[in-house]
Order: structure tokens, then sequence, then C-alpha cells
């Protein structure tokens, strides 16, 4: 259960009614591991390989993209810590990305 | 601030929870007013199903996890909403939903809410957004 004092911030894709809260981890909230949690892009052929250093610029280790027949491609990834989401968050500017902060 | 080499975001489209016994998990959300709308196999005979709320465009995905592994109950984050907490905790108890002893009111800004689990034990939340 979340405590006295922390804080509580919201971020979604621009447009989604769904978001993703950043909240302190507790004994029932644990830090990292695998969230479920699938995004949708009307484009995922990114050339992992060649943005690989950039995206361990902002803390986001990216897999590579898989592609199983039957199911759309998909690209796993990793934040290293939720500042790296803030940071994404940040990126209004380019537009790519385009979380936008909402509480 | 770098650009990232991604194509936009547009969607939370789900959030994948690991089942065994699906069919048991679709029975529980459809229970709780959820639809299913996706019930496809992939893979090598792997069975892929979406549930979703009335409203709102994000889904909860029960799909089998990799291997034969014991799934290990885990907290989804999942945060779903109603208009009226009580109401929702009461018929969630007459279904014989796992809830908390109680709903949890910590006063404002923080909504009445209840953590409940699903058949394989994941933990869900319920919050009240009149």
């Amino acid at each position: 259960m979340p405590q006295s004092g922390q804080r509580w911030i919201e971020v979604a894709p621009t447009g989604s009614p769904t978001t993703i809260t950043f909240i302190g981890a507790h004994e029932i909230l644990l830090a990292g591991g695998e969230t479920g949690i699938r995004l949708t892009v009307d484009d995922v052929d990114v050339d992992v390989d060649a943005d690989n250093s950039h995206l361990l610029g902002i803390s986001v280790a990216a897999d590579q993209v898989l592609r199983w027949e039957g199911i759309p491609p998909s690209l796993p990834f990793a934040t290293k810590s939720w500042q790296a989401l803030r940071d994404i968050e940040i990126s209004d500017e380019t537009d790519e990305f385009a979380f936008r902060r909402k509480s | 601030m770098n650009s990232v080499k991604f194509a936009p975001i547009n969607r939370i489209s789900l959030v994948c929870i690991p089942t065994r016994e699906q069919d048991r998990a679709i029975a529980f959300y459809e229970s709780l007013g959820f639809e299913k709308q996706t019930d496809t196999t992939f893979g090598a005979g792997c069975r892929w199903v979406e549930v979703y709320p009335p409203q709102g465009t994000t889904g909860i995905a029960i799909a089998p996890p990799p291997g034969n592994d014991p799934i290990a109950p885990v907290n989804t984050g999942i945060t779903l909403t109603t208009n009226d907490i009580e109401a929702s905790y009461a018929r969630f108890k007459a279904l014989g939903v796992d809830v908390d002893h109680e709903i949890s009111r910590m006063g404002v800004p923080v909504p009445p809410m209840f953590w409940f689990r699903d058949p394989s034990g994941h933990t869900l939340l319920i919050v009240e957004q009149p």
C-alpha cells in the first residue's frame, strides 16, 4: 500500500486513456521484473543495432525484434529505472516515444 | 533531449498475466464484466486470450508462460476503476472473489480501494473513480 508522503506520477502515450504509474516500491509491489505491459506502435521496424548506443544512453535496454509466425512483430525492452521513462516523457520536442505526464 | 528511434507509441494495449488454467481465468474475468475479444493459438499450440473491461482500450492478456515452471503469483500493478467501490466490493464478495478483508480508505487524495486475487493468485487493484 502506498505510504504517506509518496509521490504518485502517471504518464501515458499521447491520447491514451490508460496510464503507467510510478510509485515507490514497497513490500507488495516490488521494483523490477516483467511488467506484462504491451505497448503498440504503427511501425516496429526499428534498426535496434544502429540505435542501441542511443537507447542505452537513456537507460533503455532493447532486445531484438521478434518475428513469430501468426503474431505481430514485437520488441521487448527494459528500463533500468523509472528515470528512463521520465526522460522519454521529456522527449516531447521530438514527438517520438511520446509519453506525456498526466499527474 | 536526444531523439529516440522508435515509432511513436500510440497505446497501452495489454497487460499480460501468466496463466495456466486459461478457461478458469476467462470465466473469472467474464464474471467481473470483462469481455473476451481474442482467443487464438500461436507458436507450438499456445493459446492467447484477451479480455477487456466494458470501458477503456486496454485489455488483459491471459497467456501461458513458456516452459512448465509453476507460476508465482505477482502483484500485476493493474488498477481497475469503478464508480461505486462499495457496490463492487459487495459484488466481488458475493461472487466468492478473494478480496481484501476491507476497503482501504486512506483519505484525500487517495481514493477508496481494495485488492483482489484472480484464480492464479495474481493481485489486482480496484479504485473508486466517480
